[in-house]
C-alpha cells in the first residue's frame, strides 16, 4: 500500500535523517511503498535511507515563493475563506468555523496555487485587521496594532504554505493517489493530511512524540511577538490540533502522558493507541561492571527545567553520609549562564572536588557505564527517550516523579517528588548502600525498557494500524471504488469461500476498487479489500490472496493471517 | 506524597491551596492566552496530578482553567521604544558620503580617463551595500524550543542572517556610479563647474542616506503606534515630502558652498563682475544647471528611500534608468544639462510617484 509520510523538517536532522524514527519505520515495512513529504524543508542535502520511494520538500520558510496573485474575483473568494478562518481564531463563538475556512482555502489553493500571494497581499491584511478589530474579538489584553497585523499575516502565510504545495491531486506523487497518510510529529505537517482527507478522502494516522501543541505553548512564551500575535498564533495551532485530532483515523501518542493532553484537545480515546517510541538502543549490551567509587550519573540539558541544582543539593546530603561518592553531570548548557551558576552552587556546597561537569558524552552508553546509579532530577519529563536509554544500560534509575517518569520507570526504579532534595538523597543512598537491590532494579528496568521501547513492536503496531485503517476505508469517494453506477462499495458482500473458489474468476468484477491508474493484479478480488492485495507489489500472489482473505475475516484475522488461511482451506 | 501533603495541610491551616499556586505562578497566569498554556507551564514547573489533587481538581487542566478564570489577563508592559540608532545612522551617512565623494574627487583630480573612471566606479557600486543594514531574512515561524533529539543539550536551528551583498544592491550601486560619473566623463561643457556640482551631489549622497534612515525610523515608529492600516497611511503622508525637501535643502546648501569655493579658486574668466562672493557664486551656475542639480538630488534620495524600504530592485531600476535616459537623450543630440534635465527628470517623476505609493504601505517599513 502506498503510504505518504508527512513530517515537519523543523526537528534536527538526527531525528529524521538516516537512522531516525521515520527511516526505521520505512525500512521495517518494506512491503509498503513510503513516500516522504517534508513540510518545512530546508533543502539541505542529507543522507536519506533508501527505503523512501520519493522525497518531496517545498521551501516553506524564508521568502515567499513567487507566484501570480489571484484576480479580483478569486481574491474575494479567498478573502471570504480567510475571513472565516481568522474569525474562528479570534471570535470565541465561531471556533467551529476553522475547519470550513481551512478546507475552502485548501480547495481554492489547489485550483490556482495563488494562496501565498493572496495571504501576502494588502487584501488579506485588511481582512485580518477588520476581523481582528471586530467588537467581541478575543483581544481582551491589548488591541492589535498595525505591526501586529503585519507580523500575524506573515506568520499565517508561512503556516498555511503547505496548503499550496503541489501535492494534491490523484496523479503520481499526489496525496490523492496514496492509500493513507501518516503524519509524524503533528503540527503543520498535519495540514496536507487534513487537506487530502477533505479533498480525496484519504485517511491519516497521527504519531506524536512530544506534543506539538504543548511545545508551541512553551516555545511561544519566549517568542519575540506581542500579545495579540501570540494569542492569534496559539489559537491557530490549538484549532489546527483540535481539527487534526478530530479528523485523524488513528492517533498514536508516544506516552500515556501525552495521551491525556490529546484527550484534552478532543482526541477520541477509542481511536487512540499509545505506541512507545522504539529505540535501536535496545540491542545494546548492558553496561559493564560498576565503577569502584560510588558514582551518580546525571544527564540532561543544563537548564533550570532539568533542575541540576536539586541534584547538587541532594548530592550534598549523599556525600554527608558517603564521603567517597562522586557525581558526574553530562549535558550541554541550554540556558545561558546556568552551568556557571551550577558550578557556583557546587562550590558553595563544598562539592567542587566531587562533581564533574563532563559535557556531552561520547555516547550515552558510556555515560551510564561510568556511574553506579542514573539520577534524574528534572521538574518535567516530557519525553521518555533519555529515561529509557538509562534503563537500557541496566543501571538502577532514580527519578523525580514528573511527566512520563512514572509510566516509563514504573516499579523498576525509585521515584521521588520533585523539588525535594532530601527524598532524592534518601533514594540515592538507599540504592548506593544496597548492591543487591540496585542490581535487581537495574535488570528489571532493562527488561522493562527492552519490552516497551523495542523497534519491532512499533513496526508491528503500525503494520496492524495500516491494515486496519485501509480495511475501514475500503474505497475513497473519488477513487472510483463505487463502481460505474457510483454505488457505495459493500465490503463484506461475499463470503470468504467465494474468493477461494473458482466462482470469482467466472463472475465479472463489479468495478475495480483500485481506482484509476491502479493496475489490479491477476488475482485481484473485486472487493474493496482487494486493495490490500497491492501490499505485496513484488508479485507474491500467494501472499496477496492471504492478505485479501485475512481482511475478509475482519481485524482478528489480520493479526493471525496464516491461521486464518489454513482454517478456510 | 499525597499523604504527606495532607499531613502538612493539617499542621498549618491553609485557606486556599489554589491561591498558593496562583501566587507562585502569577506571571504565567497573567500572560497566558489560553488555559492550556497555563497547564503546559505548570507541568513544566514540576506540578503534577498530586498538585492538582491538593487543589481539589481532577487534573492539571481543570486547575489551569480555574487559574485562567481567577487571574485577570495582563499583557506585559510595552517594551521601551528602541533607542534611536544614532550611531548606526551617523555611520551610514558618513560611509555613503565618503564612498561617493572620494571617487568623484579622484576623477576630478586625475582626469576622466577610463583608467581612473573604472576604479572609481568600484567603491560607488559598493556604497549602497556597505551603507545599508544587512536585510533580515524572514525566519521560520517561531515553533517551539527545538530540542536536541537525545535531550542532552542545545541543537538549535541556525538562524540565517540575510546578506547585504544582494544583486539588487549592487545594481543600485552601479546606477549611483553612472549617475555621478557620467557628467564627469561627458565631454564638453564647463569642466570646473560640472566638477563642483558633481562633488556637491556626491557629498549629498550621505544626506540622502540620512533622509532614508529617518523616514524608515519614522515608519517603524508609526508601525508600533498606529492602530489600523488606514491610520498608518495617514500618518505616513507627510514623511516623503519632508524627507525629499530636507535632502534637497542640504543639496542646495552644499551646491552653493561648492560654487562659492569654485568662484574663489577659479573665477570665471572674462571681464570683472560686480557683487560679492555670494552673488557671484549664485550666478556661477545657470537655471538649467540648478534644475539639473535638483534632478540629481531626486535621483539620489528616491532610490535611497526605496532601498531602505526593501524595494532594492526598484531602487536599482530607478538609479540605472536616470543615467540611461540621459545617455539616450545625449545620443539624440541634446546638450548635457538639457538631456540630464529631461531624461533624469522624467525618471525622477516616475520614481516619486512610485515612492509615494510604496512609502504609505505598512509592509514597506518592517
Amino acid at each position: 500500500m502506498r503510504v505518504a509520510l508527512l513530517t515537519e523538517g523543523a526537528r534536527p536532522p538526527s531525528q529524521r535523517g538516516a537512522g531516525g524514527w521515520c527511516d526505521r519505520l520505512a525500512e521495517g515495512l518494506p512491503e509498503h511503498g513510503f513516500e516522504l513529504y517534508l513540510v518545512t524543508g530546508r533543502g539541505g542535502a542529507e543522507r536519506r535511507s533508501p527505503a523512501w520511494r520519493g522525497v518531496r520538500e517545498p521551501a516553506l520558510w524564508g521568502r515567499r515563493p513567487g507566484g501570480r496573485s489571484p484576480g479580483a474575483l478569486r481574491s474575494r473568494q479567498y478573502a471570504r475563506a480567510y475571513e472565516e478562518l481568522v474569525s474562528a481564531l479570534v471570535m470565541p463563538g465561531e471556533r467551529a468555523g476553522f475547519g470550513a475556512g481551512l478546507y475552502r482555502l485548501a480547495a481554492l489553493a489547489r485550483e490556482d496555487g495563488a494562496l501565498p500571494a493572496f495571504l501576502a497581499s494588502v487584501h488579506a491584511r485588511r481582512t485580518l485587521e477588520r476581523v481582528w478589530r471586530l467588537p467581541g474579538a478575543d483581544t481582551s489584553a491589548g488591541r492589535p496594532l498595525v505591526c501586529d497585523v503585519l507580523v500575524a499575516a506573515d506568520l499565517l502565510e508561512q503556516c498555511l504554505r503547505p496548503l499550496s504545495a503541489p501535492w494534491y491531486g490523484t496523479g503520481p506523487g499526489g496525496l490523492g493517489a496514496v492509500d493513507l497518510c501518516h503524519v509524524v510529529g503533528g503540527g503543520l505537517a498535519a495540514l496536507p493530511a487534513l487537506a487530502a482527507r477533505h479533498l480525496h478522502g484519504v485517511p491519516f494516522v497521527v504519531t506524536e512524540h512530544g506534543l506539538h501543541l504543548r511545545e508551541q505553548y512553551l516555545g511561544y512564551r519566549a517568542a519575540p511577538y506581542r500579545w495579540p500575535v501570540r494569542a492569534l498564533l496559539l489559537a491557530f495551532f490549538r484549532a489546527l490540533t483540535e481539527e487534526t485530532y478530530r479528523q485523524a483515523a488513528v492517533l498514536t501518542p508516544g506516552s500515556v502522558h501525552d495521551q491525556q493532553w490529546q484527550r484534552r484537545c478532543g482526541a477520541d480515546p477509542a481511536r487512540t493507541r499509545v505506541v512507545y517510541e522504539g529505540t535501536p538502543a535496545v540491542t545494546r549490551p548492558a553496561a559493564g561492571p560498576e565503577p569502584a567509587v560510588p558514582t551518580l550519573v546525571w544527564a540532561g540539558a543544563l537548564e533550570p527545567g532539568r533542575d541540576t541544582e536539586l541534584m547538587l543539593h541532594a548530592f550534598a546530603q549523599v556525600r554527608a553520609d558517603l564521603p567517597q561518592a562522586r557525581l558526574v553531570i553530562h549535558g550541554e548548557e541550554a540556558a545561558p549562564g546556568y552551568r556557571a551558576h551550577c558550578a557556583a552552587v557546587a562550590e558553595r556546597l563544598g562539592l567542587a572536588a566531587a562533581v564533574d561537569f563532563a559535557g556531552r558524552p561520547g555516547s550515552l552508553a558510556e555515560a551510564w557505564a561510568g556511574g553506579t546509579l542514573a539520577v534524574f532530577s528534572a521538574l518535567s519529563q516530557r519525553s521518555p527517550r533519555l529515561l529509557a536509554d538509562a534503563m537500557l544500560s541496566g543501571r538502577a534509575v532514580v527519578s523525580t516523579d514528573v511527566g512520563v517518569a512514572r509510566e516509563v520507570v514504573g516499579p523498576t526504579g525509585l521515584l521521588v517528588p520533585a523539588r525535594d532534595p532530601r527524598a532524592l538523597a534518601g533514594a540515592c543512598l538507599a540504592l548506593l548502600r544496597d548492591e543487591e537491590r540496585r542490581g535487581r532494579l537495574g535488570l528489571a528496568g532493562r527488561l522493562r525498557a527492552q519490552e516497551r521501547f523495542a523497534v519491532e513492536p512499533v513496526i508491528g503496531a503500525f503494520r496492524e494500524i495500516y491494515l486496519e485503517l485501509v480495511s475501514q476505508y475500503p474505497a475513497f469517494p473519488d477513487g472510483g471504488g463505487g463502481g460505474a453506477a457510483g454505488e457505495p462499495p459493500r465490503p463484506f458482500a461475499r463470503p470468504a469461500e467465494y474468493w477461494l473458489a473458482d466462482g470469482r474468476r467466472a463472475a465479472e468484477a463489479p468495478g475495480g476498487p483500485g481506482g484509476p491508474g491502479r493496475p489490479g493484479g491477476p488475482d485481484n478480488p473485486g472487493s474493496p479489500d482487494g486493495r490490500d492485495g497491492h501490499a505485496g507489489r513484488d508479485g507474491r500472489a500467494g501472499a496477496d490472496g492471504a492478505d485479501g482473505l485475512a481482511d475478509e475475516g475482519g481485524d482478528a484475522g489480520a493479526q493471525e493471517r496464516p491461521g486464518a488461511l489454513a482454517e478456510v482451506v | 506524597m499525597a499523604g504527606g501533603a495532607a499531613v502538612g495541610g493539617a499542621g498549618r491551616p491553609v485557606g486556599d491551596p489554589v491561591r498558593e499556586v496562583m501566587a507562585e505562578h502569577r506571571a504565567l497566569c497573567e500572560r497566558a492566552v489560553d488555559p492550556l498554556e497555563i497547564a503546559a507551564g505548570l507541568e513544566e514547573a514540576g506540578l503534577g496530578p498530586e498538585a492538582a489533587a491538593r487543589c481539589r481538581h481532577a487534573d492539571l487542566f481543570s486547575l489551569a482553567e480555574e487559574l485562567y478564570a481567577r487571574v485577570p489577563r495582563r499583557p506585559p508592559a510595552p517594551e521601551p521604544p528602541r533607542g534611536r540608532e544614532r550611531a548606526a545612522a551617523v555611520r551610514a551617512t558618513l560611509t555613503a558620503a565618503a564612498l561617493a565623494a572620494l571617487p568623484c574627487a579622484a576623477v576630478v583630480a586625475f582626469g576622466a580617463r577610463w583608467t581612473v573612471l573604472l576604479p572609481a566606479a568600484v567603491p560607488l557600486a559598493l556604497a549602497p551595500a556597505l551603507a545599508a543594514d544587512p536585510a533580515a531574512e524572514p525566519g521560520p515561524p517561531h515553533t517551539g524550543p527545538c530540542r536536541a533529539a537525545d535531550g542532552l543539550g542545545p541543537a538549535r536551528a541556525p538562524r540565517r542572517a540575510g546578506s547585504r551583498w544582494r544583486p539588487a544592491a549592487l545594481g543600485y550601486g552601479l546606477g549611483l556610479a553612472a549617475l555621478l560619473l557620467l557628467p564627469l566623463a561627458a565631454p564638453g561643457g564647463d569642466r570646473p563647474l560640472t566638477a563642483a556640482l558633481v562633488l556637491a551631489g556626491a557629498v549629498s549622497a550621505g544626506a540622502a542616506e540620512r533622509a532614508a534612515h529617518w523616514s524608515r525610523q519614522v515608519g517603524r515608529g508609526h508601525l508600533g503606534a498606529a492602530a489600523t492600516l488606514a491610520e498608518f497611511r495617514a500618518r505616513m503622508r507627510p514623511v516623503l515630502p519632508v524627507a525629499v525637501a530636507l535632502h534637497l535643502a542640504v543639496l542646495a546648501v552644499l551646491t552653493f558652498a561648492a560654487l562659492a569655493v569654485l568662484t574663489v579658486v577659479a573665477p570665471r574668466p572674462g571681464p570683472g563682475h560686480g557683487g560679492g562672493l555670494l552673488h557671484l557664486a549664485a550666478e556661477r551656475a545657470g537655471a538649467a544647471q540648478w534644475a539639473a542639480q535638483g534632478v540629481l538630488g531626486l535621483l539620489l534620495v528616491l532610490p535611497a528611500l526605496l532601498a531602505r524600504c526593501g524595494r532594492t530592485a526598484a531602487a536599482a531600476a530607478g538609479a540605472l534608468a536616470g543615467p540611461a535616459a540621459t545617455l539616450g537623450l545625449l545620443a539624440l543630440g541634446r546638450t548635457g544639462p538639457t538631456a540630464g534635465l529631461l531624461g533624469g527628470g522624467a525618471v525622477a517623476a516616475g520614481l516619486l510617484a512610485y515612492a509615494w505609493a510604496v512609502l504609505g504601505r505598512a509592509g514597506s517599513h518592517r
